[in-house]
């Protein structure tokens, strides 16, 4: 895969593409590229590029998918370590055949390499229940722009000694250095599942589902809210307008007894219909793929994800509503991880009243005490919007920590949060 | 420090002279931690504010003392022992839990907080905060985040990391910051999770916000009695082996039994080598079938006798043995050394069998007490700290048990932290550029190194003399001259 067409980031292509056989080569060349004050993206499997802004300058692309091997496998201690080019759907094999997994449920596991998903800090929609990657990431290997391979946390379960720098790098967008392993506590598949799919008439029954659902005395697994348009995506022939997916893990009896609880909050909130589905490993597939279709479906819509605190979703979908309205804009189509908050939401529109559209939406979501990704932008707006929100005060401990890492700014310079 | 010194002056002026110690008998008190560690603070003060928290750091500044925050000083690896003096900040008086949002499942909450008042304030809600160190009735959750400590409860739950969603802190300058929030996905680097576990080096915290949970429907205890350490510790990596996690697995063995009996006689069995407290929880369906499917694993693996809780006392009973484990060993001899390795939990069975092999060797007594699931060993070697060079060899023999873990591939410490205890022990786990490379992430958020110096990475034995009397440079803004 040499052609430099494939890592086009917002219009630019880099001069030179390394893919380099292993971690030691991977971080000669981060040396060399740092020499020789080269901007180097790191590249797993391109799934999550379209994050952040416009880099401010762009000569290589370091690929990591060599480092695709499962370094370690500890089945009997629940713990793993992968090379960060390696697959998520290729662990998932591998974990499979002990009846394990790694919560990370995000789009495009076939060519979605866990660095990369580490490095986006992508989340899916199990967070809910086992939470966010950093907390089950054990330690990893990383190398810096000195050419050296650091490693940070541990292989076991718990750990406290020294800094963790691993978890820093979680989110950092690749900022900071490259990983080139790292190591997971995984988990048990439950011995059962319940998938429930609840259909709504209106959005406002839905929400008050959520926490509902969210309280049960079975903790779900994951709550995830639809509209229509995303519904029909992973399930084609539902009815209604608003629809929650919720997903159990269990005992048999333990999911037996759930079925009947979730009815009943069904009930309680005027839901049109209620299913227990089977056989849903494909629906869940394929609603955990719903960020990446709400930005396939419509390659010239703008892509937001608004992080909230729980208890705001049905206003925060009510601001996000309005500000499209305000604009004259057809309603945002709505995918979100809806108990622990965040929103996927895709407009179409034309490039002034999107801006306008974003700074408004922003406004209002801060007062909510939430922030707006902008995630994907149509090319001709994208310069003009700012993917990150405002970082606060805060910020300038994060360019610190850029400046002692990164001193030349050459891991991918210009994308991530204020200017970094 | 005497009274008229102008830092004392400056303290009392800001806080009220109740809220400032300077005399040497108050300060005797701060001197320790629960390690065997012990230096003297030339000042402890108690402040109420996050304000007040700021103007301290200001002042210590303009003397060039150093800083070191102290919880409930329950710590286990010196990490408030002040070897450089200057001013202990302790958080006795800022101790109120300020919002229980249970919508959003968060607690914001004041650092000197003790970690069982968060629990025992949710209860009336049925919510709880899961991080569960055996101290919890006395440590305090500024200290916990500090140390990013563990519980029984976090084989389930997981750590103090998994449950801390915000915090305010104090840096070097005296500046105030907010870091992460209610929302998920805060934007940037991801700050909590540096400043968790950061032992008080890189900022003061001063309000927390936590993650709470609902309380599980049912829970279940069992107490599962072997005749051999082996059995039991098989039986740990048996049952999370084959895919079963239970809300805790805790390992007695048979002298700490022994000792708890004495103290506090609890019915445990004098004659056993080893008991396991397994506990489950969750919904009410389907929890008897987990409970006997453990049961039977316990049996299938050797338990001599599997006893289950009835009810809440017997539970409350059970982790009493549990809980009190530490303070009975004080029947067996006048002094203990708890040590805090970790290693991957099918090696259990071979970490335990080694070290009775080093404690034969040294002709010391080890009695244990372990977060068996998570592979978290916490052997107390028994000592006299009257005999001479008794406190030396019981380090030495600790740094033995220490080796073993890191050479199965384990760590130097699950959840008491480096503080000054695990210092020598960091090479074994990092090389020089693991070390440079977090020593980066200090320097970047607390260049000076006022707060708290000479923890968490090893700066040479003679840290604490150079930092007191290179601080005063070090602030005025040259760091290169100091350590
Ligand atoms: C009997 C017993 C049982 C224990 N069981 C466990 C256990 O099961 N699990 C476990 O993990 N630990 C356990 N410990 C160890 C200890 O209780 C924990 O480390 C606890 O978190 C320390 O809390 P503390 O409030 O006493 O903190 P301290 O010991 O006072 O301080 C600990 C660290 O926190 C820093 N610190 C305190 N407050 C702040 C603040 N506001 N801002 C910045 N830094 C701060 C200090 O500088 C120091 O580095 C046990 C200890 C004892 C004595």
């Amino acid at each position: 895969m040499t052609d430099l067409n494939t890592f086009t980031i917002a219009g630019l292509k880099p001069q030179t593409i390394y893919e380099p056989r292993d971690a030691n080569e991977l971080a000669q060349i981060l040396a060399q590229c740092n020499a020789e004050k080269c901007a180097v993206i790191p590249w797993g499997g391109g799934t999550l590029q379209h994050l952040g802004n416009t880099p401010a300058r762009y000569d290589a692309v370091l690929q990591t998918r060599n480092l695709n091997q499962v370094v370690e496998y500890a089945f009997d201690d629940l713990t793993i370590t992968v090379g960060a080019g390696m697959t998520l759907a290729n662990i998932e094999r591998v974990l499979g055949e002990n009846g394990q997994f790694l919560p990370i449920d995000v789009p495009h596991p076939t060519r979605a390499t866990i660095g990369g998903v580490l490095a986006a800090g992508a989340n899916g929609t199990l967070r809910l229940r086992y939470g966010p990657a950093r907390d089950y990431m054990l330690g990893n290997k990383f190398a810096t722009v000195d050419g050296h391979i650091i490693k940070a946390g541990s292989k076991v379960v718990k750990n406290v000694a020294g800094y963790e720098l691993h978890k820093v790098q979680v989110g950092a967008l690749g900022t900071l250095g490259i990983m080139v392993e790292a190591t997971f506590k995984v988990f048990p598949k439950p011995p059962a599942e319940l998938s429930m799919w609840l259909a709504f008439d209106a959005l406002q029954n839905a929400c008050a589902a959520v926490p509902k659902i969210w309280s049960l005395t079975t903790p779900p697994l994951a709550i995830e809210l639809l509209d229509a348009s995303t519904a029909r995506q992973v399930l084609p022939n539902t009815i209604g307008n608003w629809f929650v997916a919720a997903r159990f893990g269990g005992s048999k009896a333990t999911m037996a007894a759930t079925r009947d609880l979730v009815a009943h909050v069904a009930d309680e909130t005027g839901a049109r219909s209620t299913d227990a589905l089977a056989d849903t490993n494909a629906l869940w597939r394929a609603i955990a793929d719903l960020p990446a279709t709400l930005r396939e479906t419509s390659p010239d819509a703008l892509c937001v994800r608004m992080s909230i605190p729980p208890q705001t979703l049905a206003n925060a979908l009510r601001v996000a509503f309005d500000a499209a309205h305000a604009q004259k804009l057809a309603p945002p189509r709505i995918f979100a991880h809806a108990a622990l908050a965040s929103i996927y939401a895709a407009v179409n529109g034309d490039d002034a009243a999107l801006e306008a559209f974003v700074s408004k939406l922003r406004a209002q979501v801060h007062e909510l005490h939430g922030h707006v990704v902008v995630e994907r932008a149509p090319s001709t707006l994208r310069k003009n919007i700012n993917a990150w929100d405002d970082t606060g005060a805060a910020l300038k401990l994060m360019q610190s920590i850029k400046r002692k890492f990164d001193p030349n700014n050459i891991l991918n310079p210009g994308r991530f949060v204020g200017g970094i | 420090m005497n009274p008229l010194s102008p830092a004392v002056q400056e303290l009392q002026k800001l806080l009220g002279a109740r809220s400032v110690l300077w005399q040497p008998d108050d300060l005797r008190v701060y001197s320790y931690d629960g390690s065997n560690n012990m230096a003297t603070p030339d000042i402890v003060v108690l402040p109420e504010t996050t304000q007040q928290i700021s103007e301290i750091i200001k002042i210590a500044r303009r003397y060039g003392m150093a800083i070191v925050p102290r919880g409930s000083g329950t710590g286990l690896c010196g990490a408030i022992t002040p070897i450089a003096g200057g001013i202990m900040i302790a958080f006795a008086r800022m101790n109120k839990i300020l919002e229980i949002d249970l919508e959003n499942r968060t607690a914001l909450v004041e650092p000197g907080v003790i970690n069982l008042d968060v629990s025992t304030a949710l209860a009336p809600y049925k919510y709880f905060y899961a991080p569960d160190p055996s101290s919890q009735a006395a440590c305090s959750i500024g200290g916990n985040v500090a140390n990013n400590s563990g519980g029984p409860h976090c084989l389930l739950y997981g750590v103090t990391a998994n449950h801390v969603l915000g915090l305010e802190v104090v840096l070097e300058a005296g500046e105030i910051l907010w870091l992460g929030g209610k929302a998920p996905d805060e934007q940037g680097y991801d700050l909590v999770a540096a400043f968790i576990g950061s032992e008080g080096t890189l900022g003061i915290i001063t309000k927390i916000l936590v993650r709470i949970m609902p309380l599980p429907e049912a829970t279940r205890t069992l107490l599962a009695i072997f005749n051999t350490i082996e059995q039991a510790s098989r039986t740990v990596s048996g049952v999370i082996g084959a895919g079963v996690i239970p809300a805790a697995i805790e390992m007695i063995d048979g002298t700490t039994i022994r000792a708890v009996e004495a103290a506090y006689n609890i019915g445990l069995p004098l004659d056993a080598d080893a008991v396991l407290l397994i506990e489950v929880d969750g919904p009410k369906a389907g929890i008897d079938e987990l409970q006997q499917m453990l049961a039977d694993f316990c049996v299938e693996y050797g338990a001599r006798q599997v006893r289950i809780a009835k009810n809440e006392q017997e539970r409350a009973d059970l982790w009493k043995a549990r809980k009190t484990a530490l303070g009975a060993l004080g029947r067996l001899a006048p002094n203990y050394y708890i040590q805090d390795g970790v290693v991957p939990r099918s090696k259990l069975p071979y970490i335990l069998q080694r070290q009775d092999e080093i404690a034969k060797k040294y002709n010391v007594t080890i009695a244990n007490v372990l977060h068996a699931g998570d592979g978290n060993l916490h052997p107390n070697i028994l000592f006299d700290a009257r005999e001479p060079g008794a406190l030396e060899r019981v380090k030495e023999i600790g740094g033995e048990i220490l080796k073993l873990c890191v050479a199965v591939g384990g760590t130097i410490s699950g959840e008491h932290g480096v503080g000054l205890e695990k210092l020598d022990y960091m090479p074994l786990l990092f090389e020089k550029k693991d070390l440079d490379a977090q020593a980066k992430l200090r320097d970047a958020i607390a260049p000076t190194r006022i707060l708290n110096p000479c923890k968490m990475l090893p700066q040479g034995s003679k840290c604490g003399e150079v930092a007191r009397s290179k601080l005063s440079t070090a602030i005025a803004g040259n760091t290169d001259v100091w350590i």
